[in-house]
C-alpha cells in the first residue's frame, strides 16, 4: 500500500496510464465476448464507424474489390491497412489522455493572450483531466467497442496539443487528418486556428507584459503589433496547410483504391444520411419521419444549424480559443448526424479542462438536472432499445424520447459550459460582480 | 361494313399460306399424371410452338403468340423465362421435382432473359431490361414493372442460356425476382390466351383458374429460346408453357356446389383402434392410408374437351396424356369415342399409360378407383435445402441455409444463389461453410465466391457460389446479416408483416460438365434447379402515426439548444442592481415619459404652440 501511494505521489501519470490499461485488457481477457457484444450495440458502433463494417470493408479491400462500392463501408481508406487490435485502441486511449494532460499542463484555459482567469489557481491537476478521460465509463466502453471514431478523436487531440504548443503546421496536419477520417472534426477549423494563433502570439504578449511592471498579466498593455504575426497571414497559412493536407491524403488514398469512389461514400454519408440506422443523436428518427419533398431542406437545416455555431463561438470566446473548441466539439457531440457515446464521452471529459470554471456552473446553473438526467438515459437507452427491436412490447417512440431527454441533457452542460465561462471573463473586468446575482441584456 | 369480311379474309389466310411454307411452326402439348403419396396428384401441363426466325422476323406467326413476339421484337430479347409460383414441393414425400426443376419459379414471380446489348452501354440494356419488364407486367397482368434496379441481379454461374445464340450477338442475362408477388386467376388468363387453342379445347381445357390456384404447389413458366442446327443457321424460336401442380385430390374433388369443409358424421370415421383411450364414444381418426380414387372430371372439375390438334390428320398419332401408375392399380377409360392407352411396364412394378385424345366433340376421361396400397414417391431428390434467418435478441441475424446431400455415392458439385433485397445487408467475411456430417471430410469447400455488394436504394445484393458436396455430406452456410431501418414512406401498408425475401436458387451441375471430355453441346446433360422456400423479414418500424410529432419535437429540442446558447453568446451581463427597473408601473411610466417626448419635439413651431395652448387652457380653467 506504501508502495502504491508513494508510486502515486511522485509519478501519478505512470500509475494512472498502466492502471487504465491494464483495467482495458483485464476486460477483455476476462470477458471475451465483450467487445463484440459491445460492437454490436448501436449507442457505440454507428454505420459509419463500426468495427464489423470496417472487417467487412477490409475484407473486399484486401480480395481487390472495391469496399466503396456498396452500402455498407464508409469509413477513410487508410484505416484499410490491417484490422487494428484492442491493444492498439488501448495505446490510443492512452496516448489521447496523454495529450489531454500536456493541454491541461499548458494553461491555455485559463491564461491566453490577453486573459487571464480569475479563478486560475482552481483548475484541476492534469493527471485529474487524464483520469477523467481514461477511467470514463463512455471512453471505456467505446474503446472495447473499437468504433473507428476513435481515430478521429485522438488526432483531434492531437491538433489541439499542437495548437497549445504554437505548432501551426502540425495542428493543421493533425486536423486534416481527423477531418479525413470522419468529417465532423472540420468545423474544429476556426477555434482550433485561433487557439494557435492565440499560442503563437502569446510569447511576445508576455515579454511585452514583463518589460512592464509586472502587474499588467491579463491586463491589456499596449503590445507592439509588429512583433506578432499577422491574423489574416496566420489563418490563410493554417487554412492552406489544412488544405493541403486533406489533398495530400486524398491522393495518397485514390492510389491505395482503384477509384475516387471513396469520396462520395465516405463523406457525402454524413451529409445526405442514407443510412437510418438508430442511434443516440437526434438525426435518425427525424429523417425516418421526414416527409421526401422536405426531406433535403432540412437536411440543409440541420448542417447550416451545425455550421452556425463555429463563427460565433470564435467571435465571443475570443480571449479563451481553448474554451471554443471544447464548446465546439460539445456542439458536435450532441449534434452530429451519426451520434455515438464515444464523441460524448470524449466531451464530458475534456470539460475538465474548464474546470476553474466549475463551480460557476455548479452553483448558479443546472448541472445536476443534467447529470442526473444523463445518467437516467444512461439507464434506460438500452432498456427501452431492447423493448423496441427484441421484445416488442414497445415501440420507436420510446428509443427515440431517451434520445431526446440525452440530447436535453446534454445541451443543458453546453449552456452551463458556455455561461461559466463566459461569466468568468466579465468577472475578470468587473471584480466586483463576483458571487453576485447578474442578468443580460 | 361488308367490306369488313373482304379485308379480313386475306389476313387469315396469310398465316395459312406462311405456315404452309414454314418447316419449322409446330404445336404439341402433353400432359403427365402421377399419383403421389399422401393422397396427392402431380399434374404437368407442357405446350410446346415453334416458329422459323424468318417468318418470326417477318411478323407471320402461326403457334407462336404474336403479343409475346413483339415485346421480345421491340426489347431485343433473344432467351426468356417467366415464372409464376407459389406453394412448396415437399420432396420428402414426394421425391424429385418435375423436370429436374428447370421449369420451376421462386415463390412470387420470376424473370430472366438474355437481352441484346454491349457490357459498354448499360443505359440501352437497362432501357430495353425496363421495356420488358413493363410489358410483360401488362401481358400477364403481374407487379412485373416493379423489377427495377434494386431487384435485378447479373448472375454468373447459376443460369446458362438454353437455346443457341449466335456468335457475335452477346446478349446479356438479367435476372429479378419479386417473392411477394400474388399469383391468381389474372395471370392463368393471359397465359391461356397466348396457346393456340385458348383453353377451350384439348389438355388446356383442364385449366380452371379455381382448381389450379386451390393447389398445394404450382408453378407457371413460360420459356422462349431460339434453336439453331449446328451450323448456326436454320434457326427456329420456341416457346414452353409449363403448368406443374399438386393438387390434394381430397380437397379438388369437393362439390363446387358445396365447396366447404364439413366433419364427417363419426360413423364414417375410421378411427385408430391402437390408441389406448379408444373407446365407443371416443374416436383417433385414423390418418388416411392408400390411395384415393378419382377422375380427371372429379378433380378438375371437367373431362378434356377434344384435342387441339391443329395439323391435318395424316400426322402421326399422338400420346398426349402419360399417366403414371403402379402395375396393380387398375384404370378405367371412361369416353367411349377415344383409343385405348399404349402401357409401357416399368421397372419397379410401375406403368405407365400413353392415351391419344379423341377428336374435338367427344370427351376424354379417366377413372383410377381407390386402392389400399399407396403409390410410390418419385425418384428420391439429389439435393435437400432448407434456409432461415437465425438470431434473436441480441445475436446478430445469421442466414444459413442448411444443404444435404442424401446420395450415398454421387458427389455433388452446385452454385448457389442469394439475391437480397438493399434493406438486408451482408456482411460477406461472416461467410462460413460449416460441415455438419462426417462424411463432408475435407472436400465440402466454397470453390468460388462472385459477391455484388448493395447500394442503398439503387441496388440489391447478389452472392453466388460454387462448392462441392461429397456423398452424405450435410453442411451449413451461414453469413451474418444486418437489418436496416428504412424511411416511413419506403415500408409497405403491412409493415408489420415483414418483407418477402426471394429463395436461394441452387444449381446442381450435371456430372457431364465436369468432365472435359464429354464437354460438347449435343451431349450435354442439363443441370438441375432447387429452390429454396422465401423468407419473410421483420424489419424494425417507426411509429407511422408520429411525423408530425417527430418534426415538432426534434426541431424544439434544436431550436432550445441554439436559443439558449446564442442567448448568452450573443448578451452580456449586467449586475442585477445595474438593470433598469422593469415592474410594469416603471414601464408605464417610461413609455407616457417617451410618447410626451416625441409630442414635444414634433418640430419647434407646434412645440410652441402646445406650450402656448397649455398655458391658455389652464387660464381658462383657473378664470
Amino acid at each position: 500500500m506504501n508502495t502504491i501511494t508513494k508510486v502515486y505521489a511522485d509519478h501519478p501519470k505512470t500509475l494512472l496510464f498502466s492502471s487504465a490499461a491494464a483495467l482495458r485488457i483485464l476486460l477483455v481477457l476476462a470477458f471475451p465476448a465483450l467487445p463484440d457484444l459491445l460492437t454490436g450495440r448501436v449507442e457505440i458502433s454507428s454505420p459509419v464507424s463500426s468495427f464489423t463494417r470496417l472487417q467487412e470493408g477490409l475484407f473486399l479491400y484486401q480480395r481487390g474489390l472495391d469496399p466503396y462500392d456498396g452500402g455498407i463501408f464508409h469509413q477513410s481508406p487508410t484505416i484499410l491497412g490491417r484490422l487494428p487490435t484492442i491493444l492498439l485502441y488501448t495505446a490510443l486511449d492512452i496516448l489521447s489522455a496523454s495529450n489531454l494532460c500536456h493541454i491541461a499542463a499548458s494553461g491555455a484555459a485559463y491564461a491566453s493572450r490577453s486573459y487571464t482567469s480569475p479563478r486560475h489557481h482552481r483548475h484541476w491537476n492534469p493527471v485529474s483531466v487524464a483520469a477523467a478521460y481514461l477511467l470514463n465509463p463512455l471512453t471505456l466502453l467505446t474503446c472495447l467497442g473499437r468504433p473507428t471514431s476513435v481515430f478521429a478523436i485522438f488526432f483531434v487531440i492531437l491538433s489541439v496539443r499542437e495548437a497549445c504548443r504554437a505548432r501551426s503546421v502540425t495542428s493543421a496536419f493533425a486536423l486534416a487528418l481527423a477531418s479525413y477520417v470522419s468529417l465532423h472534426p472540420v468545423l474544429l477549423l476556426p477555434p482550433v486556428g485561433l487557439l494557435c494563433y492565440d499560442r503563437v502570439c502569446l510569447p511576445a504578449t508576455e515579454a511585452a507584459g514583463r518589460g512592464g511592471d509586472g502587474e499588467t498579466k491579463g491586463k491589456k498593455v499596449a503590445i507592439d503589433q509588429r512583433s506578432q504575426p499577422s491574423g489574416l497571414g496566420f489563418g490563410l497559412i493554417y487554412l492552406a496547410t489544412f488544405v493541403f493536407s486533406v489533398a495530400f491524403l486524398f491522393v495518397l488514398s485514390r492510389l491505395l483504391l482503384p477509384s475516387w469512389n471513396f469520396i462520395p461514400s465516405v463523406y457525402l454519408t454524413p451529409l445526405t444520411l442514407p443510412d437510418l440506422t438508430p442511434n443516440p443523436g437526434l438525426w435518425w428518427y427525424f429523417f425516418i419521419e421526414m416527409f421526401d419533398a422536405f426531406r433535403n431542406f432540412f437536411l440543409g437545416v440541420f448542417w447550416l444549424h451545425m455550421l452556425s455555431y463555429s463563427v460565433p463561438f470564435c467571435l465571443r470566446l475570443q480571449k479563451q480559443p481553448l474554451a471554443a473548441v471544447v464548446c465546439m466539439m460539445g456542439i458536435i457531440a450532441i449534434f452530429e448526424p451519426y451520434a455515438n457515446i464515444g464523441e460524448v464521452g470524449f466531451w464530458l471529459s475534456s470539460i475538465t479542462l474548464l474546470s476553474h470554471t466549475f463551480e460557476l456552473a455548479s452553483t448558479h446553473r443546472y448541472t445536476f438536472a443534467a447529470l442526473a438526467a444523463l445518467l437516467y438515459t444512461v439507464m434506460l437507452g438500452p432498456v427501452f432499445h431492447h423493448l423496441w427491436l427484441y421484445a416488442g412490447s414497445g415501440n420507436a417512440n420510446f428509443f427515440y424520447a431517451i434520445t431526446l431527454v440525452w440530447a436535453l441533457a446534454l445541451i443543458i452542460l453546453l449552456t452551463d459550459t458556455v455561461y461559466s465561462v463566459l461569466r468568468d471573463e466579465w468577472e475578470s473586468e468587473r471584480p466586483e460582480g463576483k458571487g453576485k446575482e447578474v442578468r443580460q441584456l | 361494313m361488308k367490306l369488313q369480311p373482304l379485308f379480313a379474309l386475306p389476313a387469315t389466310l396469310l398465316p395459312v399460306v406462311f405456315a404452309a411454307a414454314d418447316p419449322h411452326a409446330a404445336y404439341t402439348e402433353h400432359l403427365d399424371l402421377h399419383p403421389l403419396p399422401d393422397g396427392h396428384l402431380y399434374a404437368g401441363f407442357n405446350f410446346t410452338a415453334t416458329t422459323s426466325h424468318a417468318a418470326y422476323e417477318a411478323q407471320h406467326f402461326r403457334y407462336f403468340p404474336r403479343s409475346l413476339a413483339q415485346i421480345l421484337q421491340h426489347t431485343r430479347t433473344a432467351e426468356l423465362h417467366l415464372r409464376f409460383a407459389f406453394g412448396r414441393w415437399d420432396d420428402e414425400s414426394w421425391g424429385a421435382r418435375p423436370r429436374g426443376g428447370r421449369r420451376e419459379g421462386g415463390t412470387g414471380a420470376e424473370l430472366w432473359a438474355w437481352v441484346d446489348g454491349e457490357e459498354d452501354h448499360p443505359e440501352v440494356l437497362e432501357e430495353r431490361w425496363g421495356g420488358l419488364v413493363n410489358s410483360l407486367s401488362g401481358l400477364f397482368c403481374a407487379s412485373l414493372n416493379f423489377i427495377d434496379g434494386t431487384r435485378t441481379t447479373r448472375p454468373v454461374l447459376s443460369f446458362e442460356p438454353e437455346g443457341t445464340h449466335k456468335h457475335g450477338n452477346e446478349a446479356q442475362l438479367l435476372h429479378g425476382t419479386l417473392p411477394h408477388e400474388v399469383v391468381c386467376t389474372e395471370n392463368l388468363t393471359p397465359f391461356l390466351k397466348l396457346l393456340p387453342c385458348q383453353g377451350k379445347a384439348g389438355i388446356s381445357s383442364l385449366l380452371d383458374g379455381h382448381k389450379v390456384f386451390d393447389a398445394n404447389w404450382q408453378t407457371m413458366a413460360i420459356d422462349v429460346r431460339p434453336l439453331c442446327n449446328a451450323k448456326g443457321e436454320d434457326c427456329a424460336l420456341e416457346i414452353q408453357q409449363t403448368v406443374d401442380m399438386v393438387l390434394d385430390v381430397e380437397r379438388s374433388m369437393r362439390p363446387s356446389h358445396d365447396p366447404i369443409p364439413r366433419p364427417l358424421p363419426i360413423e364414417q370415421i375410421e378411427c385408430d383402434t391402437s390408441k389406448e383411450y379408444h373407446s365407443d364414444d371416443t374416436c383417433y381418426p385414423q390418418a388416411p392410408s392408400g390411395a384415393p380414387g378419382w377422375s380427371l372430371r372429379k378433380v378438375f372439375g371437367q373431362p378434356i374437351n377434344g384435342n387441339c390438334d391443329l395439323e391435318s390428320a395424316d400426322a402421326t398419332p399422338n400420346y398426349p396424356i402419360t399417366l403414371h401408375v403402379p402395375a396393380d392399380h387398375p384404370v378405367e377409360l371412361l369416353s367411349s369415342a377415344s383409343l385405348p392407352g399404349k402401357e409401357e411396364k416399368m421397372n419397379l412394378g410401375s406403368t405407365i399409360i400413353h392415351y391419344p385424345l379423341p377428336p374435338h366433340p367427344h370427351t376424354f376421361d379417366i377413372s383410377l378407383p381407390p386402392h389400399p396400397q399407396p403409390p410410390e414417391p418419385r425418384n428420391p431428390p439429389l439435393l435437400h435445402a432448407t434456409r432461415h434467418l437465425t438470431g434473436h435478441g441480441l445475436d446478430p441475424p445469421i442466414l444459413t441455409t442448411t444443404l444435404s446431400n442424401p446420395s450415398l455415392s454421387k458427389n455433388l458439385t452446385l452454385t448457389y444463389l442469394d439475391t437480397l433485397p438493399w434493406f438486408l445487408r451482408p456482411y460477406i467475411h461472416t461467410l462460413r461453410l460449416q460441415r455438419l456430417s462426417r462424411a463432408c471430410g475435407d472436400s465440402a469447400e466454397l470453390q468460388q465466391l462472385f459477391y455484388t455488394p448493395a447500394r442503398d436504394r439503387e441496388r440489391g445484393s447478389k452472392i453466388e457460389l460454387l462448392l462441392h458436396l461429397p456423398a452424405g455430406c450435410t453442411a451449413q452456410l451461414s453469413y451474418g446479416v444486418e437489418k436496416a431501418v428504412l424511411r416511413y414512406a419506403e415500408y409497405p401498408p403491412d409493415a408489420n408483416r415483414g418483407f418477402d425475401v426471394a429463395g436461394g436458387i441452387i444449381k446442381i451441375l450435371p456430372d457431364s460438365l465436369l468432365d472435359e471430355q464429354v464437354n460438347n453441346d449435343s451431349k450435354r446433360e442439363a443441370a438441375s434447379y432447387l429452390r429454396t422456400p422465401p423468407l419473410l423479414l421483420p424489419l424494425p418500424t417507426p411509429d407511422f402515426s408520429m411525423p408530425y410529432n417527430v418534426i415538432i419535437l426534434t426541431s424544439t429540442v434544436l431550436a432550445l439548444g441554439f436559443g439558449s446558447v446564442f442567448n448568452l453568446v450573443v448578451r452580456r451581463f449586467v449586475l442585477v442592481e445595474e438593470v433598469p427597473a422593469a415592474g410594469l408601473p416603471t414601464r408605464l411610466r417610461d413609455a407616457v415619459r417617451a410618447l410626451k417626448l416625441r409630442l414635444s419635439s414634433l418640430g419647434g413651431r407646434s412645440g410652441v404652440e402646445g406650450k402656448a395652448g397649455r398655458v391658455a387652457g389652464g387660464t381658462t380653467v383657473a378664470g
